[in-house]
């Protein structure tokens, strides 16, 4: 490509996002804040959506147990994950079933062993949704009490482990492990809070337990292994630029208890993972098709992690369809 | 050549369908705290179409400036809401008032 059809280029697509950013139109903000908390999430004035998400990670580091960073070196782990979700209400505005299913695509080269790629499908889960209290949005006035009620929605679901689990692995590497590897229950709440009319923070905590499977043992016989409890915790502010575009910050970290064998806890098996990322929406087709484009990154600094094997960063595309009453 | 770009973009904004201005955020929030109920209805069963604001490109303006023109009073326009909205489903005869109230008080604040 040529320098002249470079710049062309580039002055056409800032012409285009210009010419966008200033049509006369104001914010779709409950909307996109509500459906924001989740991948597959229906927004509060949609009746139905389905989402399709590619995304590639690639591992830069791990943390040890002691949450100790080290750069990954001599070895590289890259993963493609397509994940497909989407929810509808049921029958009322109140109620919504969403779930998600994802399609991993791993590769390891850990030096010292042999480099190796599998795929396989990832924890698919499902969960039910009730949005219990609105907000007005009308962002916050001091002197009206109702304009500091927020959107809360309280969700229970669960997720299966349709992905293989790492004492499931038959590779060296663990390549082949795409999931938990056991079933898990849990139940939040997302709380969103419009602090204007078109900047809303969104709150979303859940606590989950996960089921123990039995793990055939090496001499024979299985073991009775537990993956402890998870707690899940996201912050993200969403600004609403206007009808069409929208982006967000956000951060979040997802806690898990001590590993048991057999009702023995394993000492210093807990993990913690913190991440931030942001991410760019853009409706292409109003309201019935968007597209998304994030990045997230797992930091690597001493203390945001602990027994992570791979910490990553990744870039994801979304499409979204949204279905209307 | 960089003409020629620009012109095909302004083309392609051109083609886009276009919103109508917007109402104002003063007036928005004024209405939503007077009808509340209102906004609620509009917000669940309008707004994925109309947008919320009420001036999404492709369809009719409902909010901003000579949005409700056509109609002469508040009940004229819940008879209209009543018999053609939302295309598909139905509202409740309580959540056309509201909606249609919520409208209205839009539509005068401006």
């Amino acid at each position: 490509m040529t320098g002249a059809r470079v710049r062309a280029g580039v002055v056409l697509s800032v012409v285009l996002v210009a010419l966008s950013l200033a049509r006369p139109a104001r914010a779709q903000a409950c909307c996109t804040a509500t459906g924001s908390s989740g991948f597959g999430v229906v927004g509060r004035c949609h009746f139905a959506a389905l989402a399709a998400q590619l995304a590639y990670e690639r591992g830069h580091g791990s943390f040890d147990a002691r949450g100790r960073y080290r750069t990954l070196r001599g070895a590289e782990v890259d993963d493609v994950v397509l994940s497909l979700g989407g929810g509808i209400r049921l029958g009322t505005p109140a109620w919504q079933i969403y779930g998600s299913v994802p399609l991993r695509l791993q590769y390891r080269d850990l030096g010292g062993l042999a480099p190796a790629g599998a795929v396989g499908p990832g924890d698919a889960s499902v969960g039910l949704r009730y949005m219990a209290v609105e907000d007005l949005v009308t962002g916050i006035d001091v002197h009206d009490a109702r304009t500091f009620v927020p959107f809360v929605e309280p969700f229970v679901g669960v997720r299966a482990p349709t992905g293989r689990g790492p004492t499931g692995s038959k590779t060296p590497s663990g390549v082949d492990a795409t999931g938990d590897g056991a079933w898990t229950a849990f139940a939040g709440v997302a709380v969103t809070k419009f602090l204007t009319l078109r900047d809303a923070l969104v709150l979303v905590g859940s606590w989950g337990y996960r089921f123990p499977h039995d793990v055939a043992a090496a001499g024979g016989g299985a073991r009775r292994f537990s993956t402890g409890q998870e707690v899940r915790a996201r912050l993200a502010f969403v600004r609403v630029f206007n009808l069409f575009w929208s982006g967000s910050v956000f951060a979040s970290v997802i806690f898990t208890s001590d590993v048991a064998q057999d009702g023995q806890r394993v000492p210093y098996s807990a993990t913690r993972r913190v991440r931030f990322g942001a991410s760019l929406m853009r409706y292409v087709v109003y309201p019935y098709w968007k597209l998304g484009l994030s990045a997230s990154l797992d930091p690597p600094i001493e203390g945001f992690g602990q027994n992570i094997p791979f910490a990553s960063a990744s870039v994801a595309c979304l499409v979204q369809r949204n279905f209307t009453w | 050549m960089r003409l020629v770009l620009v012109l095909i973009a302004a083309g392609l904004a051109a083609c886009a369908p276009a919103a109508s201005p917007p109402p104002d955020d003063a007036v928005l929030v004024r209405a939503r705290l007077v009808e509340p109920g209102g906004a609620r209805v509009f917000a669940l069963y309008c707004a994925s179409c109309h947008g919320e604001t009420g001036n999404a490109p492709g369809t009719p303006a409902v909010m901003g400036p000579r949005a409700l023109d056509d109609f002469d009073s508040e009940p004229g326009l819940r008879g209209f809401v009543s018999r053609r909205m939302p295309p598909r489903g139905t509202l409740e005869p309580d959540e056309v008032s509201a909606v249609s109230r919520y409208l209205w008080r839009v539509a005068r604040l401006r």
